[in-house]
């Protein structure tokens, strides 16, 4: 098996965290993402909203898109919300084709997302 | 009009059913065995039939019946004068055919539309019938074909077989609209079927036509299928041609007059016991093969009088050494529509060109090649590759991301479901580029597995089924047309892709 090409980067932020995911996204990825915490028991701390930043992401396969599927359903059961952000034109056509979008909302950087929690959380 | 739109309704039903059985017969070509192919594609033929016929006549059975209604007796007359008032099995040979059921524009000639079916049928065909501009070694098949009515009843193809062979065909189906939408894609599931299982084009021709005969498809069709048929051995720049009633073909060598192939015979399904004959000739460099339809030749001008294979010819000897087929045949079909006429045909073009020992034209095939081992994860050699090769040779087609996302996804799937992920076992990678084509074949080394089997039904009913089938879902929504299939050396997906910057 070849080894995972994905680095990660998580920043706290007061409501949520932001994970900065960098290189291929793919099965092999899926140890290194579920090391980062365990995400059946939510995102800890009360947090309510999940940041993916996909921008330095070179490769997205179905089994990548599979994996963030399961983050976001994994989500919804943990009363937290998936935003994914930067991801180019190319595989944001393929979350829609395979219903990526129904469960996590998409814009183009990290301030474009954090705007969107801040008018959540002051009820906008 | 409602139990019209039921009709047209039950029409579609039929289409789909069609496509359902078109869909696994097509399965059935690329994983049985040969045999148990071939029976798949003339149970396919023989669904074809029935389900034509019975979609024709509940369209127009319903057209018969008396309105009732807002529309009182008055549309009970104009009802009875409709479309035919003959019986059902006549008039249902009538359905379809663009010149006589109406003006051509989906639209029933009471005014009821047909469109909707009508451009389903057209995606049907569409699917089935891929984008020909394909090259093998010195050999270069082209093809174009605008048709008369929304959905045609022309029909053309051109497969590679063991990388050293390509078999062309051109034919024409009599009728078009639902009719034509039917037949078509049982016939190109036949001869893809039929192809695999060896024999010249005589032979083939000959199994063909005892399918079609056996399932009546004369009488479904309003007359014989007329084909033609090429297997050209691309390394050696032999073709052996056979035809079933359809217009000779040509060899073209420019500076010279063209030269017309005697080629005659019986459509198919006319007679089980019709014999073709074989034509083999070896390609002098730079010559070219011209196979086309009748409608090519028949197309009228508005004072009535036909295009004409005079005509055709001096195009032919017009032709410039340096043209491309593409650039030749659009020019000629975009001539014929100056004339001005209403088309009441389909008109399709096929070149098969060879350029052994043109200096400089070779360098036009552009190949490559890989071979990774199957271990999770190879998709990501191959992707790097691809995409490094893409962005210095393909880079203005606005297909990179298309080709890398679905080369990869059937890679993965070549190593993981054909391969087992046995490290023993490699995933071949070859990919075939033009100017205005890409096509990548993924072949691995087990048994296939079947794409319908593996589509996702609809939601996963846990976590761990997302992502089942998505690759192939996006192959399927990523290339311009994919194909699955098996031959001695393993399973291949076969993946095509068009250059939109040429498109444009």
């Amino acid at each position: 098996m070849m080894d995972s090409m994905l680095e990660l980067r998580v920043v706290p932020f007061e409501s949520g965290l932001s994970i900065t995911l960098k290189g291929d996204l793919d099965q092999q990825a899926e140890g290194k993402i579920r090391s980062v915490l365990n995400w059946e028991d939510g995102l800890g701390d009360g947090r309510r909203y999940l940041i993916l930043n996909l921008h330095e992401v070179n490769f997205i396969n179905s089994a990548g898109m599979a994996l963030l599927i399961r983050i976001a359903r994994t989500g919804r059961k943990q009363n937290y919300h998936t935003f994914i952000c930067g991801a180019s034109a190319h595989y944001q056509k393929l979350f829609r084709m395979v219903g990526l979008t129904e469960y996590v909302m998409l814009y183009p950087d990290d301030y474009a997302a954090l705007q969107r929690i801040e008018a959540l959380e002051s009820g906008v | 009009m409602g139990k019209l739109r039921r009709g047209a309704r039950l029409a579609t039903a039929a289409l789909m059913l069609l496509l359902a059985g078109g869909a696994g017969g097509w399965i059935a070509a690329s994983f049985l065995p040969h045999d148990a192919a071939a029976a798949a594609a003339s149970l396919v033929l023989a669904v074809a039939a029935g389900a034509a016929g019975w979609a024709a006549r509940s369209v127009v059975r319903r057209k018969e019946r008396p309105r009732r209604g807002a529309e009182g007796p008055r549309s009970e007359t104009e009802g009875a004068g409709g479309m035919s008032g003959g019986p059902p099995d006549a008039a249902g040979k009538d359905f379809g055919t663009g010149a006589d059921s109406g003006p051509g524009d989906g639209r029933m000639p009471g005014g009821e539309p047909l469109a909707a079916e009508l451009r389903l049928a057209l995606e049907v065909q569409r699917r089935w019938q891929p984008p020909v501009d394909l090259r093998l070694g010195a050999c270069r098949v082209t093809a174009r074909s605008r048709q008369a009515a929304e959905v045609g009843g022309d029909l053309f193809d051109a497969v590679v077989l063991d990388d050293a062979v390509i078999a062309v065909l051109v034919g024409d189906v009599p009728g078009k609209g639902l009719q034509a939408a039917f037949m078509v894609p049982a016939l190109l599931l036949l001869f893809r079927s039929e192809v695999k299982r060896g024999g010249g084009p005589a032979v083939l021709l000959g199994r063909m036509n005892r399918v079609l005969a056996g399932v009546g498809a004369e009488s479904l069709a309003g007359g014989g299928v007329t084909l033609g048929i090429g297997l050209l051995d691309a390394k050696e720049g032999e073709m052996r041609y056979a035809g079933a009633g359809h217009p000779a073909p040509y060899l073209v060598m420019p500076g010279s007059s063209p030269r017309q192939l005697d080629s005659s015979s019986l459509p198919l399904g006319v007679s089980a016991d019709e014999t073709y004959r074989e034509t083999v000739f070896r390609f002098a460099p730079g010559e070219r093969f011209v196979l086309y339809t009748d409608g090519v030749v028949e197309d009228a001008g508005p004072d009535g009088e036909l295009y004409g294979f005079d005509r055709f010819e001096a195009e032919m000897a017009d032709w410039a050494a340096d043209m491309p087929a593409a650039d030749w045949m659009e020019r000629l079909l975009d001539g014929q529509e100056t004339r001005g006429a209403s088309r009441r045909d389909d008109r399709t073009l096929l070149v098969v060109e060879y350029h052994a020992g043109k200096a400089g034209r070779s360098a036009e095939l552009r190949e490559r090649n890989w071979r990774v081992p199957s271990v999770p994860g190879c998709e990501r050699t191959v992707a790097a590759e691809l995409t490094a090769m893409l962005r210095e040779e393909w880079a203005d087609s606005g297909r990179t991301d298309d080709i890398i996302s679905c080369v990869a996804e059937a890679v993965m799937n070549a190593a993981e479901h054909g391969n087992g992920y046995d490290e023993g076992k490699t995933v071949a990678i070859q990919v075939h580029y033009g100017q205005a084509i890409m096509v990548c074949r993924v072949r691995d080394e087990g048994g296939g597995f079947d794409p319908e089997a593996r589509r996702p039904g609809g939601r996963p009913d846990s976590d761990g089924d997302y992502g089942r089938g998505w690759g192939l879902r996006l192959i399927d929504e990523l290339t311009d047309y994919w194909i699955a299939t098996r031959d001695q050396n393993g399973f291949c997906v076969e993946m095509y892709f068009l250059s939109h910057h040429r498109k444009s």
